[in-house]
């Protein structure tokens, strides 16, 4: 009972804390761009000012695009990755954990300066559009989104799951799809949150590179107007929040348990039931 | 799984092939790239081969040797603290299962994560900063921090902005491990007449150190190359190689020392390397629990 | 002209005579090489476009110049990574070539116009620069221009201080002013003296004051050193990420180009911000930016022409109007070209200011690069 209280009591503080951290910076900035009225006025004339402008939309929609290709790229080619250095190749477990944090390592001119070098003779479906982009940030974003999918792959039981689920006639495909990945969401999630989240947000790169994102397009229209500027920065968190939970409630799926062992163990279970006549298939008793 | 003779390494050496997408992935669009512009770190101005810039980073009369322990320094004490202070938030954010604030939790500290540059330094002198609004309200009561010594705008004041994307990212990277920490072991612990301080000091934190020291890396490598807002916050008063690299690459003032600039970005790989090694090693130390 | 003169002729070498002019301001040093202004007007409306690179809404008064010349030609203006650096440029003129971002006109420092010139061995050959010689090329000085006509200084900016009268009640005089405790944590800087030419311009105009010379830079950094020393300096970027700083009375003082302080105090008026500029007594201290054409300008009729309309009294008041001092002001004040509301922009100089060369400040970069975190940290 006691443990209970006490367990309560550390909760709220360290919330109360944390919450305090995050939160106030931005309230400091709200409250400095509800200021933009003459003589300090409070006013939301900065966030209407904003949104008048064009080109948002469009703008939007390119980040939003890129930022998809960026997610869809980095969980096709990471997932099966991880899992598979887990799964069979854990010597190379860390040198891959140290591969993937070499981006850090790069300054963001260094990539840009070099992609557009050395890759100047490729096609300009691919310079020359936001798909370079996408290219770019799956790298950018590698050494969180690789980092996110392997925390969550080692906090499963790999090996057992993988063994009791063939011991169980699933074919690698089913196994995949209705044990590993359920079983992955909170670290896959994770991934595509900070990959799309960095791709609606950077703005170095897709500025010298000339594309016009939402971060390119809100530098644009701020002018000369701080109001604006930090009100547009502010929105921009807020845009992309929403995005991401739309994400997550696409992700989410079926509500499941989130212990390591039992997802989709009992559905492939159920899956091998009932094709317990197919040829090759063990009989579950 | 069969495991015997040459079906293994026939196997394994398939398994092998499963990594060249990645692999090749990060050499087309990350090593070639940065390779052939860093290369320009081995020619002096006149375009010869030369190791004259690396003696210079190397030399002790200059200041990039400077920098790079001031660098390296930062990176680690926001690392630790990030890493400390985000794995209690963790804790009590697991210990608190209501799935949708959690699913609301983790999408803010992906955006979270991500920010950084002008705007978070602008948060922060907007509340900190020498006319803050917190730093009002703290005069008013009559303990002015910016008249005892402290300054935003200076090493401590990088750890306390940098915390702000370092943070959420310890939440998104150990959640999985601290889900995966069995309730059940809590329970037997207790049963077995453990405190909760017992149960982490022995079972709770020898877990989580593997993944905790793998989120450290990145902690450390994310902020040794943090640039835009240490430039917002300190514009190069504080000496960080990312910064002194973009005034060499990327400025408007020095035009004929973008080699020097190479090189100094040279010595970033050389950490990043050298951490990867460290990290290798203390990894094959401690992995052994979790199986 | 040329539309008309194809209507009376009835015949489609009207389209040809646009494309083959257009081919031939391509590689045009000068307005007779390809007909004359006419020509050069009815070529830049065939292509319809101009890509500028790194041309801030607010620096120099480029948001009007933009809109001016513009409307003027019915063109489409492009202004690609407006907050660029000139490193920037000049990489964008090498790595977008072919690209529809390609730089057409790039306004850079000095040395970096150079650096278009002779290029960068091991990196890129030079020049990356075409020559052009607009209809006022006399009239700027040898020394502001490259012999081979690859650029030409455009504008300057005068070392200057910014301050807030709301908040600051004795108006500062120079440098010494700054030193004053009513500005603790208060004076700041475009951005730092290692990446930005205005801040770099801050230590200089400083050494002159305080008993350097064009050719030592050192009592510059020490002034700074104290003004850091006494508590006074705020490294934050105060306008080089706009002036939020000093709206929200963060930055009290900045040092900063004429030019760009007069846009903070338009601005910042409407924030009920009283911004007084104010030129610090002593010798003032200039420096100039130049202004080039891209060897591979997608657009090389519109870029001749923007060049043309630049250096001309119109493009040079605007650029004045913006507080800037354009580079041929000796030629216009001797034709009295100068516009009144150029007049009104600029404050009188006490005397002719100082420019450094380009080797005196080689020299002083590379001194400040290397002691600029030491003295502020």
């Amino acid at each position: 009972m006691v443990a209970v209280k006490r367990g309560r009591i550390f909760r709220w503080v360290v919330f109360g804390l944390l919450g305090f951290y995050v939160l106030a910076p931005m309230a400091a900035s709200i409250q400095f761009s509800l200021e933009a009225g003459y003589q300090g006025h409070l006013s939301f004339i900065a966030y209407s000012q904003a949104i008048a402008e064009p080109g948002l939309a469009a703008s939007l929609i390119t980040s939003v695009k890129v930022a998809a290709g960026a997610m869809i790229i980095t969980l096709v080619l990471l997932v099966p990755t991880v899992i598979l250095v887990n799964l069979r190749l854990p010597r190379w477990r860390p040198v891959l954990d140290a591969v993937s944090l070499l981006p850090l390592g790069v300054p963001a001119v260094v990539i840009v300066l070099g992609v557009l070098g050395v890759y100047r003779n490729l096609p300009d479906i691919i310079t020359g559009t936001p798909v370079i982009l996408a290219l770019v940030y799956v790298i950018l974003a590698m050494p969180y989104s690789y980092r996110a999918i392997d925390s969550g792959v080692r906090s499963l039981d790999l090996h057992t799951l993988v063994d009791a689920s063939r011991s169980m006639g699933a074919g690698w495909g089913k196994l995949f799809s209705r044990v590993l990945l359920p079983n992955m969401r909170s670290g896959i999630l994770a991934a595509a949150f900070l990959t799309v989240a960095l791709s609606l947000g950077e703005y170095a790169i897709a500025s010298i590179m000339g594309f016009m994102t939402f971060p390119v397009w809100l530098v644009s229209v701020e002018g000369n107007n701080p109001y604006v500027a930090v009100a547009l920065s502010i929105a921009a968190l807020l845009v992309t929040w929403i995005l991401l939970v739309a994400l997550a409630l696409v992700g989410s799926g079926r509500r499941r348990t989130t212990t390591g062992f039992g997802i989709g163990l009992v559905d492939a279970l159920d899956e091998a039931e009932t094709s317990a006549s197919a040829p090759g298939a063990e009989p579950v008793t | 799984m069969k495991s015997a003779g040459s079906g293994a390494r026939q196997f394994r050496f398939l398994a092998a092939i499963g990594v060249v997408p990645f692999l090749g992935y990060v050499a087309f669009f990350l090593v070639i790239p940065a390779g052939s512009v860093m290369i320009q770190a081995f020619r002096d101005n006149n375009g010869k081969l030369s190791l004259s810039n690396l003696a210079t980073v190397l030399s002790s009369q200059q200041p990039w040797l400077h920098s790079y322990a001031v660098s390296l320094e930062l990176s680690a004490v926001s690392a630790v603290v990030a890493a400390v202070l985000g794995l209690v938030g963790t804790v009590a954010l697991v210990s608190s299962s209501k799935p949708l604030a959690r699913r609301l939790v983790t999408t803010a500290c992906g955006v979270l994560a991500n920010t950084g540059g002008v705007p978070l330094a602008f948060a922060f002198i907007a509340t900190i900063g020498n006319a803050g609004v917190a730093t009002h309200v703290l005069a008013e009561i009559g303990f002015n921090p910016y008249d005892h010594g402290f300054s935003l705008y200076s090493f401590t004041g990088l750890v306390i902005v940098y915390l702000y994307f370092l943070l959420p990212l310890v939440v998104l990277l150990m959640l999985p491990p601290v889900e995966a920490l069995r309730r059940e072991w809590r329970e037997a612990a207790a049963t077995l007449g453990a405190s909760p301080r017992r149960y982490w000091q022995k079972v709770g934190l020898p877990v989580l150190t593997p993944p905790l020291i793998a989120t450290l890396m990145v902690l450390f490598m994310d902020a040794f190359a943090a640039y835009a807002t240490a430039q917002a916050l300190t514009t190069g008063s504080v000496p960080l190689v990312p910064i002194e690299i973009g005034a060499l690459l990327a400025g408007n003032v020095v035009s004929n020392q973008a080699n020097l600039g190479d090189a100094l970005g040279f010595g970033m790989i050389v950490i990043v390397v050298a951490a990867g090694v460290l990290y290798v090693l203390v990894q094959r130390r401690t992995a052994r629990w979790l199986r | 002209m040329l539309a008309a003169f194809a209507a009376v002729t009835g015949s489609t070498a009207s389209a040809a005579n646009a494309s083959s002019s257009g081919a031939c301001w391509a590689t045009a040093v000068n307005l007779a090489s390809c007909g004359g202004m006419s020509n050069l007007i009815a070529a830049a409306k065939a292509e319809g476009t101009l890509n500028l690179t790194a041309d801030p809404d607010t620096w120099a008064n480029y948001g009007n110049i933009i809109k001016d010349f513009g409307a003027k030609y019915g063109l489409k203006i492009n202004d690609f990574n407006p907050n660029g650096t000139s490193a920037e440029e000049l990489s964008e003129i090498n790595l977008d070539r072919g690209k529809s971002n390609e730089p057409d006109v790039v306004d850079v420092g000095p040395s970096f116009a150079e650096e278009g010139v002779h290029g960068v061995p091991g990196s890129f050959k030079g020049p990356i620069l075409a020559r052009y010689e607009t209809a006022e090329w006399s009239e700027i000085p040898a020394a502001w221009k490259s012999p081979a006509g690859y650029w030409a200084y455009d504008y300057s900016g005068v070392m200057s201080i910014g301050y807030n009268a709301s908040v600051v009640k004795t108006a500062p005089t120079g440098f010494a002013s700054l030193l004053l405790p009513e500005f603790k944590d208060a004076v700041g800087l475009s951005n730092s003296p290692t990446s930005s030419a205005a801040g770099f311009a801050a230590v200089y105009a400083a050494a002159l004051d305080n008993g350097g010379s064009l050719n030592n830079i050192l009592p510059g950094i020490s002034y700074f050193k104290h003004l850091n020393s006494v508590g006074n300096y705020n490294p934050v970027e105060a306008g080089g990420a706009g002036d939020a700083p000093m709206a929200d009375k963060t930055v009290l003082a900045t040092l900063d180009w004429t030019f760009n302080q007069l846009s903070w105090q338009q601005e910042l008026k409407s924030h009920g911000i009283d911004w007084k500029i104010v030129i610090p007594k002593g010798q003032p201290y200039a420096s100039y930016y130049a202004m080039a054409i891209s060897a591979y300008a997608p657009d090389p009729a519109a870029a001749r022409l923007f060049l043309e309309y630049m250096y001309s009294p119109t493009g040079q008041n605007l650029w004045m109007e913006g507080g800037a001092v354009p580079a041929t002001i000796t030629a216009m004040e001797a034709n009295h070209t100068v516009s009144s509301a150029a007049l009104a922009a600029v404050p009188a100089l006490p005397e002719a200011p100082a420019i450094a060369s380009q080797t005196q400040a080689d020299k002083a970069k590379n001194l400040v690069v290397a002691d600029w975190a030491s003295a502020v940290g």
